[in-house]
């Protein structure tokens, strides 16, 4: 497997405060890595390092094999950064901008932008400062797409966007490089998007990256089981791969990490024996917020 | 290069309207200050003309504090978010790009505008140059320390706090040299001062060579704020590198721009000129307006000097540099302070020197003009009143260390009152326009000036006085000359670089002068008898007056009597 990224060890202090905590992960060519996490994991944080927006206090990364704190114009010419943080020039109009942009990269594709422009429904003409944030955000996607970057970098795209937009973003975004295949890095909350769209998933607490997979094995790996019986606890559940949600009448819920495992469905059945035992999968948004959750609370027990 | 260009065109587009209001600004002031002296024949018009001036420049001064910022902030240095900063566009570029606008628009301009000006009224082009040459320093000096604000703040609201602050610090950091100085000074009044040495000639070296660290260190923390988008490393960087420019630029061995002695060869000669008391008394009196905390009361004392030995044309003027006094009783008191001037009396004439020296160059009999009428008394001494009033009166021996500057007077050019009459010298031109007798019979003269100075010119001082005179030279009258209105709010008169046509101490100015000649200069004696037949034959001279240097001369009174005066 060849990365397009890849950081070793990445770490940022604020003070005394790890935004980033000795990340090390790799993201495959030309496939569309999520980095989910709850708020102030480090998501944006790490994408501001890999783009040399910051320096790393220690460790390195490499992006399209160049170190990140060497990112000059000749990589930047090959990645395309969109940002619900970044300021557009306000004062320019979606025209202008795109004026702008394209004697920068020798590889514009003027047709390609014209799709996107179309597909996108881009027909203002007014200062981008007066545009709202849904077509801010789409004329940024339109300059990051146009010279069809190896590299798309995707920071919180889809924040405080209706649906309809949302849907046109992820639609440019994957016709874009439909042909020409791009590595995709999009960290995002918005779970049910990211889930059409990646192909592999990072989840980020704290800083550190807890895990990185491919959606399908980390799918696979997950199910909510659902115990039916008078003699279920919580208390019964012994087994570190499986995380608790909790007792409702006689159901007890719970979900096992490691259902890919071939013993799983046994070792579920020994623990209960004599139970109701239903299995079904989880979508990435459950997955998200179990996560989320156990974070938090291990953060609370290690507190308390 | 193409990416320069685009980035330049970009911020073209983008601050459009505001650089168009610079250029007008600009303009407006270029062209105003051209042609102000034209409406000297309307005293009120000129002074609307200066007003509107006054505000050009003050709008200039507020217009660059904002456009710097704001062209530099449109790609800015600091922060995460900017647009810029993830596109292939080089650091360098950047910075290159609000280099070339803003040094276009702040220096470039407006030094080629006021190059035009000097050109136009007929500067000679070696001088207008040095005068453009020294602007351009001082303004590329004043973009430095904007850009580096603007480099290291995100948003203009962040640019006018850190100017706030810096203009705080300005006044604290004030306020503890004038402590420090106030230290020294009342510890020099307390005894402690230094050997009588002339004070060095006039070198602008060193201001040249720090408005140059301030260039270097201001575009270097720039380059580097661009570059890194670290404060830490910019910031540091950049005041580190403007402390050893100061630090270099006060062991600078090289004084390359100092002006040279114009003393004439007779004045080396140590018994050419001589200083000698007329009488052999020093009036001790107090020093009225003198309360320093720490400081004691101090006592005054003064004699009549008389300086020989020096050729007609030559003005005396002393100036006080150490001296002391051996009491009988064997007590030595010396002088707690220096630096006091006076006009002394020339050897064979008992008038006031300035009327000695007009008489001689004028070919006059009697000059009128304001001046006291005698000779200043020398101050010689400066002494604690607790340690010479309990031996006054007292005798003893004096010596005092003066330092004798020599001010060279020639006319210059003699014209006829009329219009259209014109004196010019390399650096100046004085051309008549109106001639008007007022109604109390006091002539005045209505003419345009021009002065183009630099601190590259290696020259003396030059100041230039009017008198009027008549072809019978039988006597001559000083002439009072000032711009016919003066600004209502600070020009850039005191500015290193000039941005209006007025103000005396600006490189170059161009401006109306109103030279009036009153029938009265203060003193019974001095009163003109209004003669038209005089007036009809009158002319004026122009007194060429040269500051040439200064030579150390001692002032020896072996038998003097230090006695009160109240």
């Amino acid at each position: 497997m060849t990365a397009a990224v890849e950081t070793s060890d990445l770490t940022r202090r604020y003070g005394h405060t790890k935004a980033v905590d000795r990340l090390s992960m790799q993201i495959p060519e030309r496939s569309v890595f999520a980095l989910i996490g709850p708020n102030g994991a480090g998501k944006t944080t790490t994408i501001k390092l890999l783009m040399n927006l910051m320096r790393p206090t220690n460790g390195n990364a490499r992006v399209l094999g160049c170190d990140s704190r060497a990112l000059g114009p000749r990589e930047l010419q090959r990645i395309g950064y969109v940002s619900e943080n970044q300021r557009l020039p306000g004062w320019m109009t979606p025209g202008q901008l795109l004026e702008y942009c394209r004697p920068l990269y020798p590889s514009w594709d003027e047709g390609l932008a014209r799709e996107l422009e179309a597909s996108l429904g881009l027909t203002a003409r007014t200062p981008i400062r007066t545009l709202s944030r849904g077509t801010r955000m789409k004329v940024a996607l339109l300059i990051s797409l146009a010279y069809r970057p190896e590299l798309i970098v995707l920071d919180e795209p889809f924040t405080g966007l209706d649906p309809l937009v949302r849907d046109q973003l992820i639609r440019a975004l994957l016709g874009a490089s439909a042909d020409r295949p791009a590595t995709v890095l999009v960290s995002s909350h918005d779970i049910d998007e990211v889930e059409r769209l990646a192909d592999w998933v990072g989840f980020i607490d704290q800083g550190r990256l807890m895990f990185a997979e491919p959606t399908a094995s980390l799918l696979s790996r997950f199910r909510l089981v659902e115990v039916v019986s008078d003699a279920a606890a919580p208390a019964d559940v012994q087994d570190p791969r499986w995380i608790v949600q909790g007792m409702s009448g006689r159901t007890l819920r719970f979900v096992d990490t490691a259902h890919a495992e071939t013993d799983a469905d046994l070792r579920i059945t020994a623990a209960f024996p004599g139970a109701e035992i239903r299995m079904s999968p989880l979508p990435l948004r459950d997955i998200f917020v179990t996560l989320a959750a156990r974070a938090t609370s291990m953060r609370i027990e290690e507190a308390v | 290069m193409k990416l320069l260009v685009h980035l330049v065109r970009a911020d073209l587009r983008q601050f459009r309207w505001a650089i168009l209001l610079w250029l007008v600004l600009v303009a407006a002031e270029t062209v105003l200050t051209a042609i102000r002296p034209a409406f000297l024949t309307d005293l009120r018009v000129y002074g609307h003309v200066g007003m509107i001036l006054n505000l050009l420049w003050f709008a200039l001064q507020m217009a660059m504090l904002l456009m710097v910022p704001l062209i530099v902030q449109a790609h800015p240095a600091v922060g995460t978010d900017a647009f810029w900063m993830t596109r292939p566009i080089a650091p360098r570029k950047v910075f290159a790009s609000k280099v070339v606008l803003l040094s276009t628009l702040t220096v470039l301009i407006p030094c080629i505008a006021r190059l035009g000006v000097m050109l136009w009224i007929q500067v000679p082009v070696r001088e207008a140059l040095l005068v453009v040459l020294d602007s351009t320093i001082a303004r590329a000096a004043w973009l430095a320390l904007l850009l580096t604000g603007a480099v290291v703040t995100l948003n203009l609201a962040r640019f006018a706090l850190l100017c706030g602050a810096v203009f705080v610090s300005l006044l604290v950091f004030m306020t503890i040299l004038f402590m420090w100085a106030r230290t020294e000074a009342v510890e020099t009044l307390n005894g402690r001062s230094g050997p009588p040495v002339l004070p060095p000639s006039e070198d602008p070296t060193q201001l040249i060579l720090f408005l140059l660290g301030v260039i270097v260190a201001g575009f270097g923390l720039a380059a580097i704020q661009y570059r890194t988008r670290l404060r830490r490393m910019s910031v540091p960087t950049g005041a580190g590198v403007l402390v050893l420019m100061a630090f270099a630029n006060s062991y600078w061995p090289f004084p390359f721009l100092k002006t040279p002695s114009a003393l004439p060869a007779w004045a080396d000669d140590a018994n050419a000129i001589q200083l000698r008391a007329a009488s052999p008394e020093i009036e001790m009196s107090p020093v009225s307006g003198w309360a320093i905390e720490g400081v004691p009361t101090l006592r005054h004392g003064r004699t009549r000097a008389i300086v020989s030995g020096l050729a007609p044309g030559w003005m005396p003027r002393l100036v006080l540099l150490g001296g002391s006094v051996t009491l009988s009783n064997g007590a030595t008191l010396a002088s707690r302070d220096r630096g006091y001037q006076s006009a002394p009396e020339i050897e064979g004439s008992s008038d006031y020197p300035s009327r000695v020296v007009a008489r001689e160059v004028l070919g006059v009999q009697r000059v009128f003009l304001s001046a006291p009428p005698g000779p200043e008394m020398a101050i010689t001494l400066m002494l604690p009143a607790n340690e010479i009033d309990s031996m006054m009166p007292a005798n003893g021996t004096y010596r005092g260390y003066f330092g004798v500057y020599l001010a060279h007077w020639e006319a210059a050019a003699t014209l006829p009152l009329r219009p259209g009459a014109v004196f010019q010298d390399p650096h100046y031109k004085f051309a008549i326009e109106q001639v008007d007798t007022g109604p109390d019979r006091q002539i005045a003269v209505r003419a345009r000036e021009w002065r183009a100075t630099s601190s590259f010119d290696r020259k003396p001082r030059i100041a230039y006085a009017f008198y009027v005179r008549n072809a019978q030279h039988t006597h001559a009258m000083a002439g009072n000359a000032s711009e016919p209105f003066e600004g209502m709010i600070a020009t850039s008169g005191w500015l290193p670089f000039d941005f209006t046509a007025g103000g005396g101490l600006a490189p170059f100015f161009v401006r109306a002068v109103l030279v009036s000649f009153p029938l009265s200069y203060g003193l019974p004696e001095q009163k003109v008898d209004w003669d038209p037949r005089w007036y009809a034959d009158a002319e004026l001279v122009i007194v060429r007056t040269t500051e040439t240097g200064a030579v150390l001369r001692t002032l020896d009174m072996p038998q003097v009597s230090l006695v009160a005066k109240r």
